[in-house]
C-alpha cells in the first residue's frame, strides 16, 4: 500500500471517532422520496459507490426509518407522500434530524405553482438541515450531513 | 479451456483502476472541468436586471445596490451567466452550500458600475 493509501485512512479513521463521539455508533440515514424527480436519488446512490464510499466512515442507508438517525428527503411533497412522510418523521427515535435535500424539497423549486404539492419540507415536518443544488453533487451530501453532525454536537 | 479463455482480462489486469476513492471530505472537493454549481457574481454589474428575467425558478434578485441569489430556488443551469450581457456571472465551483436556516442560502453582492 502506497503513503497516500495508508494516510486516507488515517483521515478516514478520524471522521469515523468524530460521528462515534456524537452519537456514540454510526450514523444511520434514511432516504425518503417524496415526489422527486430522482436525480437526487441518482447522487445518493453515487454515495455508496467505490468513489465517494461513506460507508467508510459509518455512515448507512437503512432500510426503514426506526432504523434511522436522520431521514434525508428528496422532492417537493406531493399531496400522496404527505402522510408517508409524516408517518416516517413520526417512526424515527429521538434525537432524530430532518435533512431537506435538493431545491424542490428547500422550497418547491420548478414545482411552486403545482397544485398537488407542497412548498417543499418545512410545510409539513420541520427541517434540520438545508442541502442546496438541483440535484446536490455527492460531496454537497456528504457536507450537508457533516454540517448536521455539527448541530447534533451542539445539541450533546 | 474456452470457458477460462473467456476470463483472462482478469489475469491480464485490462480494465483494472487501483484505488479510486476521492478524499473527501477529509480533502478538497475534486470537480470534474465541466461541473457548474452556483453561480457568482464576479465583474462589473450595472443592475440591468436580465439575469433575473433569465432565471426560470425567480432566485436571483437586482437592485441598485444588491445583487441577491437564492441557492434555495438555484437550479444551477447557467441562464443568468448566459444572459449577462458583460459576462459578469460565471457558474462557480463551490459545492459546499449547505446551511442550517433558509435564509442562510441566501448569497448577496454588492453591485459595482
Amino acid at each position: 500500500m502506497s503513503g497516500s493509501d495508508s494516510e486516507l485512512e488515517v483521515l478516514g479513521g478520524q471522521m469515523k471517532d468524530r460521528i462515534r463521539n456524537v452519537l456514540g455508533r454510526s450514523l444511520a440515514i434514511r432516504e425518503v422520496d417524496a415526489g422527486s424527480c430522482n436525480a437526487c436519488e441518482v447522487e445518493v446512490n453515487a454515495l455508496t459507490n467505490p468513489i465517494y464510499d461513506i460507508e467508510r466512515f459509518g455512515l448507512h442507508i437503512v432500510a426503514s426509518p426506526r432504523h434511522a438517525d436522520a431521514i434525508l428527503v428528496t422532492g417537493p411533497v406531493t399531496r400522496n407522500m404527505e402522510r408517508g412522510l409524516v408517518q416516517s418523521y413520526n417512526a424515527m427515535a429521538e434525537p432524530r434530524m430532518v435533512i431537506a435535500m435538493g431545491v424542490c424539497a428547500i422550497g418547491g423549486g420548478l414545482f411552486r405553482e403545482c397544485y398537488a404539492c407542497h412548498k417543499g419540507v418545512g410545510e409539513v415536518v420541520p427541517v434540520d438541515v438545508y442541502i442546496p443544488g438541483c440535484p446536490p453533487r455527492p460531496q454537497a451530501i456528504i457536507q450537508g450531513i457533516m454540517v448536521a453532525l455539527d448541530k447534533w454536537q451542539q445539541r450533546k | 479451456m474456452k470457458v477460462t479463455n473467456l476470463f483472462r482480462f482478469y489475469r491480464l489486469g485490462v480494465g483494472k483502476r487501483g484505488v479510486v476513492t476521492t478524499r473527501y471530505p477529509n480533502g478538497p472537493a475534486e470537480l470534474p472541468a465541466a461541473a457548474q454549481c452556483a453561480p457568482e457574481l464576479t465583474g462589473k454589474c450595472d443592475a440591468c436586471g436580465h439575469c433575473a428575467e433569465a432565471c426560470p425558478t425567480k432566485a436571483i434578485a437586482v437592485t441598485t445596490s444588491k445583487f441577491t441569489i437564492d441557492l434555495g430556488d438555484c437550479i444551477y443551469c447557467g441562464e443568468c451567466a448566459r444572459g449577462c450581457p458583460k459576462g459578469s456571472i460565471v457558474m462557480g465551483k463551490n459545492c459546499e452550500l449547505s446551511a442550517r436556516k433558509r435564509e442562510g442560502l441566501e448569497v448577496s453582492y454588492d453591485v459595482r458600475q
